[in-house]
């Protein structure tokens, strides 16, 4: 689809899927610009459209808000006009875009939908005109306690609703519909092979203070280039991306950092945003968890991110210590649990639950509510947290949150997917004073899943009061948590009206009493009050937003919503969007360029932007599995159906040997998903490592492998290596030495609770008191001196399968000791 | 599309003509949807093209007609499917493609190799069924669908 033009440069011709037709794309570009701050972003989008159709069109991009996004307004740019939005109620603003189009002229309209879901429409584009949209809106960052990660959708992924209904309208291509209730909102058009779709880009300046601050990103090849103090600026490195998932940054600097930021606002007032992280309430406690995990094993989550997930939940179960009780509720449309009520995470229980994820294969609809339902059923009355990993592909989000918030239950996710979701996950977690994270299926699973699990069931600090003092008139919202989780950072934002000098007080509860620290309002390194006003508008939008199950009517006769309780909350909504100025499901963007040579009454040939499937979703999962889709449309009938499975069954009872299968369009995947242990990187053998640690902290004494080469534990070659007490000693100490050598001690890196199970067990071990050369060794591993050695060699020998003979491992200990 | 053509050509009752407006009033379909099923073929364009477009009784009746469709759980490209959309070209002398499937040795179907793929899917879907059950008389059809629910 990249063609050389004569002088040898590449131009980028989309072509349509299968001929070699250059494909009409409306939507040519899109660059993202902006700043981000750990207290939020303020983005510029830049839509470059241009019709290659020869009459007038009207160009549909539905897209996703980024967590914690409103739009603010858009310009609307071309060869000799540049003409602002306005923000109007819903109803007003189609009326007016309506008009518009009837007239002839060119109009703009962004309308937010359910799921935070947006239509950007441009009406009566011309063919062959140019025409640039620059859209702004807000969206809030995922806090860690030493900096961030921005998470911007490139694409929007599909997702489940029991009532949508899914198909493959050509080779590759996909559709979605949903239910009226989702109101008249247009779906993009799903295409697998996004090298045919607009092009991407960005260019963003990001901010964190702080030492040695890294920016980094899983997700794109990007170019950083670092500027005065703590400001970077980041782009992407190639010339042009495809819109098939989402941008993802981080930002980490050294040390936990405590920000305040803001400053005065246009409206006269002061606004601050105060980023305190959980180390400055104190400690993580131990206590003994309960908790249930929650797996999604939706058929959107096929291959990779289920596999990605279960390491994620195998690695938990190794950090959880045999006080701890747990369980696993695994659910699609249907839901299993691993046991009826909570169990001790002893040996037996745990190797249970390894056989019980063993078992689970993706198929099915993704009912999170059932999920949650089962979970929370499970913890019964005595409290507890739930841990969700998901990819939250799901629609109608607004009904799930209803019903979770009525089983009272703390939710913690783990979000899974290259395409964002996490706007629905931070509301989920945050609802419920839970914490979420969201990981892209490439990157590594251990460190983000190891720093939240950490966190839960163990909270730093209860019952948080936050007031300001000082000035007579100060405003803290939205309502900041009452609970501090470790590895968090709590996002605090205060408006004060006049001049005198404000103190964010804070008390708590923490294990060793009670406490109380105090925070000065003074404006930080930004001066910039007026967009951390919009951020706060933009979170309280957000919160209510996620209470409100209802589209507005946008027909003449009726009132915008039906009941009187959605009204309320509607009317509320609009007062926010005003007093902020932000968009909103009541407030839609509205822009009308009149030009004197426009045709009245012409009808534009409406088009839907395609976009790209996200990077490592099934195509199948959603596309092709729903056999019945079309001719009913209950959930239930959303059935499994893996692609392939369904491909190689088909082919075989229907003798399709000869069909060709790109004509036919399944995939032509390989069968071979077998891992190769050998390839496992150091951070790949830690978090097996972590995985494997028995309950009393001690690692068995042997593995046994298996064919493929990957490891296997095996409950008999357990229990007799549980006799074999000095078999495990060696085994515990490598894999402490092991974790050492990597950076993880007792105090720092995603293992430190491992480390410290590990090194009680040792110590604690009658092997050890029995023995001073052990002893010598214990003692010296406890410090974090680890004696030099390719320990990790050893290690990968012993989980393909060798014992460790104990005399070469101390030979090796004392070598290098001497 | 032809027949609702021919019946434009008919419908020369401008009292009963709609603006664009008036149609999504009437039938509560808001206008961008309207112009998205023109778009997708599902409708015919207006009757008056050009200034001042026109839409008739017939829209109306067949918007309405699609609304009650997707509410029995059809997609948009198979009620396209069902109105006509896809009638076979009469055009003399035109060649097509056709996949010839075996379904026992003794009964051929032939598919048109240009079918959309999610109606591929479902006819698939029952040949597998038909196959299953000219292999297995006594295998109650519907043990299959029972199947899919599990």
């Amino acid at each position: 689809m990249s063609k050389s033009n004569t002088n040898g440069a590449v131009t980028f011709v989309p072509t349509l899927a299968n001929t070699e037709q250059p494909l009409a794309l409306s939507l040519q570009e899109l660059l993202l610009t902006g700043r981000i701050t750990p207290a939020g972003a303020k983005l510029h989008v830049r839509h470059t459209f241009r019709s290659a159709h020869d009459k007038p069109v009207e160009v549909v991009y539905a897209f996703m808000l980024p967590r914690d996004g409103a739009l603010r307004r858009f310009r609307i740019v071309g060869k000799d006009f540049r003409v602002n939005s306005e923000l109007k109620p819903v109803k007003e603003a189609v009326r007016e875009y309506e008009q518009a189009l009837e007239q002839g002229s060119l109009a703009g309209l962004a309308r937010t939908y359910r799921d935070g879901l947006v239509n950007l429409n441009l009406g009566n584009l011309r063919p062959d005109e140019t025409v640039v949209v620059w859209l702004e809106l807000l969206a809030g960052v995922e806090l860690h306690e030493r900096g961030f990660r921005f998470r911007f959708p490139f694409t929007v992924a599909p997702a489940y609703h029991s009532q949508m209904r899914a198909v493959e309208v050509a080779p590759g291509v996909g559709e979605i519909e949903l239910p009226e209730e989702f109101g008249d909102v247009l779906l993009p058009t799903w295409t697998q092979d996004a090298q045919k779709l607009h092009a991407v880009g960005f260019n963003l300046k990001v901010s964190l203070p702080g030492t040695n601050v890294e920016i980094s990103s899983p997700s794109h090849a990007v170019r950083v280039r670092q500027g005065e103090k703590d400001r970077f600026e980041v782009s992407l490195a190639p010339e042009r991306d495809v819109p098939n998932r989402d941008l993802v940054l981080d930002a980490r600097s050294r040390e936990p950092l405590q920000l305040v930021s803001g400053g005065p606002a246009s409206n006269g007032k002061r606004y601050f945003a105060v980023n305190i992280p959980a180390s400055v309430f104190g400690k993580v406690p131990e206590a003994a968890r309960r908790i249930v995990f929650v797996l999604d094993r939706s058929g959107s989550m096929a291959d990779l991110p289920l596999k990605q997930a279960k390491q994620a939940l195998l690695a938990c179960l190794g950090a959880l210590s045999e006080k701890d009780q747990f369980s696993i509720v695994a659910f699609d449309d249907q839901v299993e649990c691993f046991t009826p009520n909570l169990v001790l995470a002893d040996a037996e229980h745990r190797e249970q639950a390894r056989e019980f994820l063993g078992s689970i294969d993706s198929r099915g609809g993704t009912e999170l509510a059932q999920g949650i339902q089962a979970a929370a059923s499970i913890l019964g009355d005595g409290g507890g947290d739930v841990l969700v990993i998901t990819d939250g592909q799901v629609f109608g989000t607004e009904d799930i949150l209803a019903s979770v918030r009525k089983l009272g239950v703390r939710i913690h996710a783990l979000g899974i997917g290259s395409a964002s979701q996490d706007r629905f996950l931070a509301q989920l977690a945050r609802e419920s004073k839970g914490i979420s994270r969201f990981l892209t299926p490439r990157e590594r699973v251990s460190d983000a899943t190891l720093e939240l699990f950490a966190a839960v069931g163990r909270p730093v600090a209860d019952q948080v009061r936050w007031q300001i003092v000082g000035p007579a008139e100060a405003m803290i919202a939205p309502e900041p948590s009452s609970l501090i989780h470790a590895g968090s950072t709590v996002l605090v934002f205060v408006e004060v009206t006049g001049d005198d000098p404000a103190v964010l007080q804070v008390s708590w509860l923490s294990p060793e009493g009670a406490k109380q620290t105090e925070i000065p309002l003074n404006a930080g390194t930004v001066q910039d009050g007026e967009i951390i006003r919009l951020m706060q508008g933009a979170r309280l939008i957000n919160d209510l937003e996620s209470r409100i199950t209802v589209m507005p009517s946008i027909r003449e006769t009726e009132s915008e919503v039906s009941s009187k309780e959605e009204q309320k909350l509607f009317q509320s909504l609009k007062q926010l969007s005003q007093e902020y100025g932000l968009a909103s499901r009541a407030m839609a963007l509205v822009a009308v360029v009149q030009r004197t040579d426009d045709v009245p009454g012409q009808l534009p040939h409406t088009q839907v932007v395609p976009v790209g499937l996200p990077q490592d979703v099934e195509f199948g999962a959603y596309f092709r599995s729903n056999l019945y889709s079309f001719t009913a449309n209950s959930a239930r009938l959303i059935r499994r159906h893996s692609s392939r499975a369904q491909a190689r069954y088909l082919c075989s009872a229907l003798d399709l040997s000869t069909w060709d299968p790109m004509v036919y369009g399944f995939p032509v995947a390989s069968e071979d998903d077998s891992d190769q242990s050998s390839d496992q990187s150091s951070e790949d053998v830690l978090l097996t490592l972590a995985g494997l640690i028995e309950p009393d902290g001690g690692m068995p004494a042997r593995i046994i492998a298996s064919s493929a080469g990957k490891p296997v534990t095996a409950k008999r070659v357990r229990l007799r290596g549980k006799k074999d007490a000095e078999g495990r000693w060696l085994a515990t100490a490598l894999a402490l030495m092991c974790f050492l050598q990597h950076g993880h001690t007792l105090h720092s890196g995603q293992y430190r609770h491992h480390v410290q199970r590990l090194l009680d067990y040792l110590q604690n071990s009658p092997l050890t008191i029995a023995d001073s050369r052990k002893q010598d060794l214990v003692a010296r591993l406890s410090r974090g001196e680890v004696p030099a050695g390719d320990w990790e060699q050893l290690l990968r020998r012993w989980l393909a399968g060798d014992a460790i003979s104990a005399s070469s491992f101390w030979a090796s200990v004392v070598t290098q000791t001497a | 599309m032809r027949a609702i053509e021919q019946e434009h050509r008919q419908e020369e009752r401008p009292s009963e003509w709609l603006s664009l407006r008036e149609l999504a009033q009437r039938t509560g379909c808001p206008a961008r949807t309207i112009r998205f099923y023109i778009a997708r073929g599902l409708l015919p364009g207006p009757i008056k093209a050009g200034r001042d477009a026109k839409y008739g009784p017939e829209h109306e009746r067949r918007i309405e007609h699609i609304r009650r469709l997707q509410r029995q759980g059809l997609t948009l490209a198979e009620i396209a499917f069902r109105l006509g959309e896809h009638t076979p070209s009469d055009t003399a002398l035109s060649a097509t493609l056709w996949w010839r499937i075996e379904v026992a040795p003794d009964l051929v179907v032939h598919l048109r190799h240009d079918m959309p793929p999610w109606r591929r899917h479902l006819i698939d879907h029952w040949l597998k069924q038909l196959q299953r059950l000219l292999q297995n008389p006594q295998e109650p059809s519907h043990k299959e669908s029972n199947h899919e629910q599990v």
